[in-house]
């Protein structure tokens, strides 16, 4: 069974809808998901209100959801189950804590997607904000396991306090990528911002294009070439540093020698 | 004038020697009486357990760095959430509660006192900023004065009476309720990052002792004729072998007479903490049995458990060194809070886990001291939050009440609790003792006469409870959600919920000023030039105390 | 004439309690002891031209004096129209106002945000992550030989802090200027650099690296550079290893940390670096609060609701997520739709687009003076200035609580905002009620 949404207007304060997600869906009928609760600021609303419900016998998920939802926040948190295709954009904490399943979302996403999450897998087509597989204030640990598949872009403090799992950027992020990370892989494609893996004490960042700065907590172990990190057979000639030295252990973090040059330069010629 | 009759509950009230009797209990103008009228509202308490609100001898609920550890851990905050009712508001924290979470909670469980550990003096406005907010209970504060400039230059310089002087100006300048000790010259040495080792150890830059620093404040407290004793967190809390510290530090204090209509003139706080055995993390034991006898031997003694409850907790003391050295084993983040000239805080979160072998062996110390002492010498408390979050009072109560549950934690915990002496024990406590050490017993050594007890003119502090004497089943559940408490006459729970938010009160000690208290001004205002705000300005005003209730003790001669 | 002392000074996050009011009739005649800003805080009673006298409403553009009964209704009705109302400011009014403050947001299902948020939040952030190994000002006086200033410039910001406080006091075990080492730590020279016995210049935005760097080093280990942020690595060596030596060492930090590029993590690599030293020997850190109650407003919306700042209660019970439920991001991002600032001009101080933002809704404004965001506002309500014309209580950058006075007398007509707060809570029940 396929359970079809579609963004009627949304308002103007935007939408929290935690209620998204198949576990809360499915083996429910359109009139029952028309009367669930969304928020609207402080007032509870039906979904129906603002979206239109169908449920098919067939199709691919479980759940499909079209038009831009950049203003609604929380689909399918804690997600346990099943599988969620967004057409459109989607707003804050999109699949954050989620345990299983698989989340699918052709635009953009806001910041923290998949925040401390357990299990389960997201695709995302656009880019990402802030914290993408980060955590929440004060949390010790942010993502802890499954998947994240980022085709665009993701802002600051991508893979805050990650402590496992798997997050694949194909285009670039900002800031302090890998920060406090303690477990689990982290792959940016198109190079970094400032700050790479301040305050890492496990787990690897894998950088294939320019990063835009080392920190002086950073200390060369050697070029590594095709290496397997994480279980995850590479190819490349990478420089790997282990960071945080202010920590008390450290992860790894690999730049691209044949995209970092310049940075790379204090230690002459590596490949 | 309300009038109340709750009827044919089967009552435990140890002070007035009832034993599980079924009586009925009259309440007048938030008093217990000794009869009402017929127009009274009569409440029908047929099979169920009835005992005097629950007072809490030591707790950590408000101030400085109660606050402190709620912005540090937005993430135990968020992890227990009651949303606002018409009646309550909204209520956060797992083991760092709002305001509102501790006061519903404690009244849920049928508390209506608790006392406050330790309340730095320079900050002690925000204590009370936050017990006026607190719904409910009645409350009371202990401040710090066991690394305290002053004091210890007056002790050191055996300046009895200006010290007497000075502590009982410093009760009414704080709105405090009696004297606390905390790591004694432990926390001034780590205000150059040290701390003390023994008790007869000088403390850094001031000529005094530990020791000489609890002689010295038991002494004056006696003299003060303070309702209750001092209330002492020894030097060595934490560490492996410290019971020897512990017992030293008791007999200091061997064959004095305390003052009172209270039997102790120091008050352990947390004895688990302060009860082990070993040199070292490898071989860590409890000596929970020495400690125990040494404290059903003595006269003058009480103490509170301080039990571990598995699970997470928040620890936070003014013993500043432990908390660091806390961190330094488990790196985990660390608020440090010196007070200029009197005393500190620390806070670091901790996890207790049953599968840990030392984690284990404090719980197996805890339980040990409360089954191996009599309830007339050790009370029930987790030294909230730092053993663990006062609503498992209940569990701990459970454990205490019911061998069979005792021995199912035993199996599941680290083997090490298994090699001890707490699964050899058989003791199970009964309702009559369950109230003493929390009600009549904590009372009494708090020195609080209309406390702990329902006898007439007792205040009419009630809690029922949905519990049968000797039925296992369910005791835990029925002791965190009192069937119905009453709390200065009127009913504020039914059923476990909160029906009625009334202000609770403060208690405070107001001593009369003796012929030394002009000569000690003069030193004090001659002292402030050590502190960055003015003297005019450190006193807190009775304004901020709500539902101010100062008692002035009889003057000893 | 009479000589009031030891009175609070409403103004920074230093407050002083040691000024001297000279007061005639009620009136203001002079101050002593305070510093310049302190005089023009004071000074600000002395003016006719700053203040409204009633209460103003505002309605397509014609704006009309109100009786504050009036002023109340329209702001309670204004704020129940909203689907995500926000109450902003708090900063520099008295923690009794806050409370209530936080209570109307409650009860509204409303966000609530002081200053943090554009000031020392992200200070609050690092804490949440790594803790805050502090003391009170008066264990510096005591005790500290070795003094950093970073990122901030007390003797514009804070001028007696450095006098009362930290370098030039005599304490119980230092002496006075000479027992004690300055270190400035500012891209910028400044006033404060100018006294210092060693200026550090980092490049602009390099604050970060400066003492993740340091921290390296205070635990033995080599850094990737041989110059980190300008500063040859060599300098850095030297001074991790004078830390290392002091006996007390007081590291105080401001906007040059939690706003430069990094921000939080910029200000939690201060926090882990004097963590760390504590390995070692005494340290501290402190966080220069700004406004004279900022931190009143954390402690009071910490203990009312868990969280200290930017709590959103639109579900019926407080969440905490700065950088979604803090004011700017609320405001820029279009998730509230009608606001109350209380005691701060966000209109003047908040970025352009936040402050169009904040014309183009609905809004009350309750301040002492007039300010952009009152004049933008749809109801104004003028208020008695806390701690001048009012008492209270605030709470100094290092949490020590403090009476605020009230030491002249208020202008005809005008209540405080504790008493427009207690008015808007007892319209908001009755709504609720009925």
């Amino acid at each position: 069974m396929t359970v079809s949404l579609r963004a009627k207007e949304l308002p103007p304060v935007g939408l929290e809808a935690d209620c998204l997600t198949p576990d809360n869906l499915l083996d429910r009928n359109a009139e029952e998901i028309s009367r669930i609760r969304v928020w609207c600021g402080r007032r509870r609303m039906r979904l129906g209100r603002f979206f239109d419900i169908e449920t098919d016998a067939s199709g691919e998920f479980d759940v499909e959801i079209s038009g831009d939802l950049s203003r609604v926040k929380r689909i399918a948190q804690e997600m346990s189950t099943g599988s969620l295709h967004l057409l459109g954009h989607a707003g804050m904490h999109l699949g954050n804590s989620m345990k299983g399943g698989k989340v699918i979302v052709e635009g953009n996403v806001s910041s923290w997607c998949g925040a401390e999450m357990a299990g389960g897998s997201i695709e995302i087509g656009g880019d990402a904000g802030h914290y993408l597989g980060g955590s929440y204030r004060g949390s010790p640990k942010g993502m802890t396991g499954g998947s994240i598949h980022l085709r665009g872009s993701a802002g600051h403090e991508l893979g805050c306090r990650m402590a496992g799992g798997e997050i694949e950027i194909a285009g670039g992020c900002g800031d302090f990528a890998s920060v406090h990370q303690s477990g689990g892989l982290v792959r940016v494609a198109k190079g970094c911002g400032y700050r790479p893996a301040a305050s890492m004490s496990g787990g690897a960042l894998v950088v294939d294009g320019p990063a835009g700065s080392l920190i002086p907590g950073a200390r060369y172990a050697g070029v590594k070439s095709d290496p397997e990190i994480e279980s995850r057979p590479l190819k490349g000639i990478y420089a790997e540093f282990l960071c945080d030295q202010a920590e008390r252990t450290q992860g790894r973090l690999f730049l691209l020698v044949e995209r970092n040059r310049s940075l790379l330069a204090p230690l002459g010629p590596l490949d | 004038m309300t009038e109340l009759l709750l009827a044919n509950g089967r009552v435990y009230d140890p002070k007035n020697g009832i034993n599980g009797e079924i009586m009925d209990l009259p309440i007048r103008a938030g008093k217990i009486a000794d009869r009402v009228s017929p127009r009274a509202r009569k409440i029908d308490l047929r099979g169920r357990v009835v005992m005097p609100g629950g007072v809490d001898v030591h707790s950590h609920i408000t101030g400085s760095k109660i606050n402190a550890a709620r912005i540090m851990r937005p993430e135990d905050v968020r992890r227990k959430i009651m949303p606002r009712t018409r009646l309550t508001r909204s209520a956060t924290g797992l083991t760092v509660p709002n305001l509102y979470m501790i006061g519903y909670t404690y009244a849920r469980m049928g508390y209506t006192t608790v006392m406050e550990g330790a309340v730095p003096a320079l900050k002690a406005r925000h204590t009370h900023e936050e017990m006026s907010a607190i719904p409910i209970i009645d409350k009371a504060a202990m401040i710090l004065l066991g690394n305290n400039w002053l004091m210890m230059r007056y002790l050191a310089d055996g300046e009895m009476e200006l010290a007497r002087e000075y502590a009982s100006w410093f009760l009414e300048a704080t709105k405090g309720y009696g004297i606390k000790i905390v790591n004694p010259g432990g926390t001034e040495a780590w205000g150059w990052g040290g701390n003390v080792e023994g008790i007869h150890d000088t403390v850094p830059h001031f000529d005094i002792t530990p020791a000489e620093i609890v002689e010295g404040l038991q002494t004056i407290n006696e003299e003060l004729n303070l309702p209750t004793s001092v209330h002492l967190h020894p030097n060595g809390l934490g560490v492996p072998g410290n019971f020897a510290t512990t017992l030293e530090t008791l007999d200091l204090v061997k064959g004095r007479t305390p003052s009172t209509h209270r039997d102790q003139l120091l008050h352990i706080v947390h004895l688990q903490f302060h009860s082990y055995g070993g040199s070292s993390w490898r071989d860590f034991s409890s000596q929970a049995d020495e400690v125990a006898k040494y404290l059903n031997s003595r006269d003058n003694i009480t103490a509170d458990a301080g039990a571990v409850v598995f699970g997470w907790s928040t620890t936070m003391t003014a013993d500043g060194p432990f908390e660091h050295s806390l961190q330094s084993l488990t790196h985990n983040k660390w608020t440090n809070a010196d007070v200029e000239a009197e005393t500190g805080a620390g806070i670091v979160p901790h996890f207790y886990s049953r599968k840990n072998a030392v984690s284990a062996v404090q719980w197996c110390t805890g339980l040990e001291l409360m089954l191996l002492a009599r309830p007339e010498k050790i009370y029930l408390s987790t030294d909230n939050p730092n053993a663990g979050p006062f609503y498992r009072y209940p569990h701990v109560l459970r454990l205490l009440m019911d061998r069979k549950y005792r021995e199912s934690l035993i199996e599941r915990a680290h083997k090490v609790a298994r090699r001890g002496i707490l699964p050899s024990i058989d003791r199970e406590y009964d309702l009559y003792e369950i109230s003493m050490i929390t009600r009549s017993q904590t009372a009494k050594a708090l020195g609080m006469d209309d406390k702990g007890h329902l006898g007439e003119g007792a205040d009419a502090d009630v809690s029922v409870y949905d519990m049968e004497p000797g039925v296992k089943k369910g005791i835990e559940r029925s002791l965190q959600n009192a069937f119905l408490v009453v709390k200065g006459g009127r009913i504020v729970v039914r059923d476990g919920d909160v029906t009625d938010t009334p202000s609770g009160r403060t208690l405070w000690t107001r001593c009369r000023p003796g012929k030394e208290r002009d000569s000690m001004i003069d030193d004090l205002r001659d002292h402030f030039k050590y502190y960055s705000i003015q003297r005019a300005n450190y006193a807190v005003a009775e304004e901020y105390v709500a539902g101010s209730t100062p008692n002035t003790p009889e003057v000893r001669d | 004439m009479k000589v009031l002392r030891d009175v609070t000074c409403p103004f920074c996050g230093c407050l002083c309690d040691d000024i001297r009011v000279t007061v005639e009739d009620g009136q203001l005649v002079e101050i002593h002891n305070g510093c310049a800003l302190s005089q023009a805080r004071f000074g600000e009673v002395k003016r006719d031209d700053n203040r409204h006298a009633t209460p103003v409403i505002r309605i397509d553009g014609d704006s009309r004096p109100a009786s504050y009964e009036e002023a109340m209704d329209h702001s309670i009705e204004l704020l129940n129209q909203a689907d995500h109302p926000l109450l902003y400011g708090w900063a520099n009014t008295c923690c009794e106002a806050q409370k209530l403050g936080v209570e109307l947001a409650e009860m509204l299902g409303a966000s609530i945000d002081d200053t943090s948020s554009i000031c020392h939040g992200p200070s609050t952030l690092g804490i949440q992550d790594t803790g805050y190994v502090s003391a009170t000002l008066g264990t510096v006086k005591n005790r500290a030989d070795f003094l950093i200033y970073w990122g901030c410039n007390p003797f514009h910001a804070h001028p007696r802090h450095i006098s009362r406080y930290t370098v030039f006091p005599r304490g119980y075990f230092r002496g006075g200027r000479e027992e004690r080492k300055l270190v400035v730590v500012d891209p910028r020279r400044t006033t404060t650099s100018r006294i210092a016995d060693l200026h550090l210049q980092p490049d602009l935005g390099g604050d970060f690296e400066v003492l993740n760097a340091l921290r390296v080093m205070v635990n033995g280990g080599e850094v990737w550079g041989s110059e980190i942020a300008g500063i040859p690595a060599e300098e850095l060596h030297q001074m991790a290893e004078e830390m290392k030596k002091a006996e007390f060492g007081a590291l105080f930090f401001g906007l040059g940390l939690s706003m430069s590029r990094g921000r939080h993590r910029n200000v939690e690599a201060a926090l882990q670096l004097v963590r760390d030293l504590n390995r070692h020997t005494k340290w501290i850190v402190m966080a220069m609060r700004g406004h004279y109650n900022v931190a009143g407003f954390n402690e009071v919306c910490a203990w009312e609701t868990g969280y200290p700042f930017s709590v959103d209660f639109t579900r019926g019970y407080p969440r905490y997520n700065p950088g979604e439920t803090s004011a700017v991001d609320l405001i820029r991002d279009h998730e509230v739709d009608a606001m109350m600032t209380v005691a701060a001009d966000p209109v003047a101080h908040l970025p352009a687009s936040v402050a169009r933002e904040i014309r183009s809704m609905p809004t009350v404004a309750i301040d002492p003076f007039r300010t952009l965001t009152t004049e933008a506002a749809d109801v104004v309500m003028p208020t008695q200035i806390a701690g001048i014309e009012t008492p209270g209580t605030a709470y100094r950058m290092d949490g020590v609580p403090i009476e605020l006075n009230q030491v002249v007398n208020p202008p005809e007509g005008l209540i405080s905002d504790r008493e427009v707060l207690t008015g808007l809570l007892e319209r908001q029940r009755r709504l609720d009620l009925g």
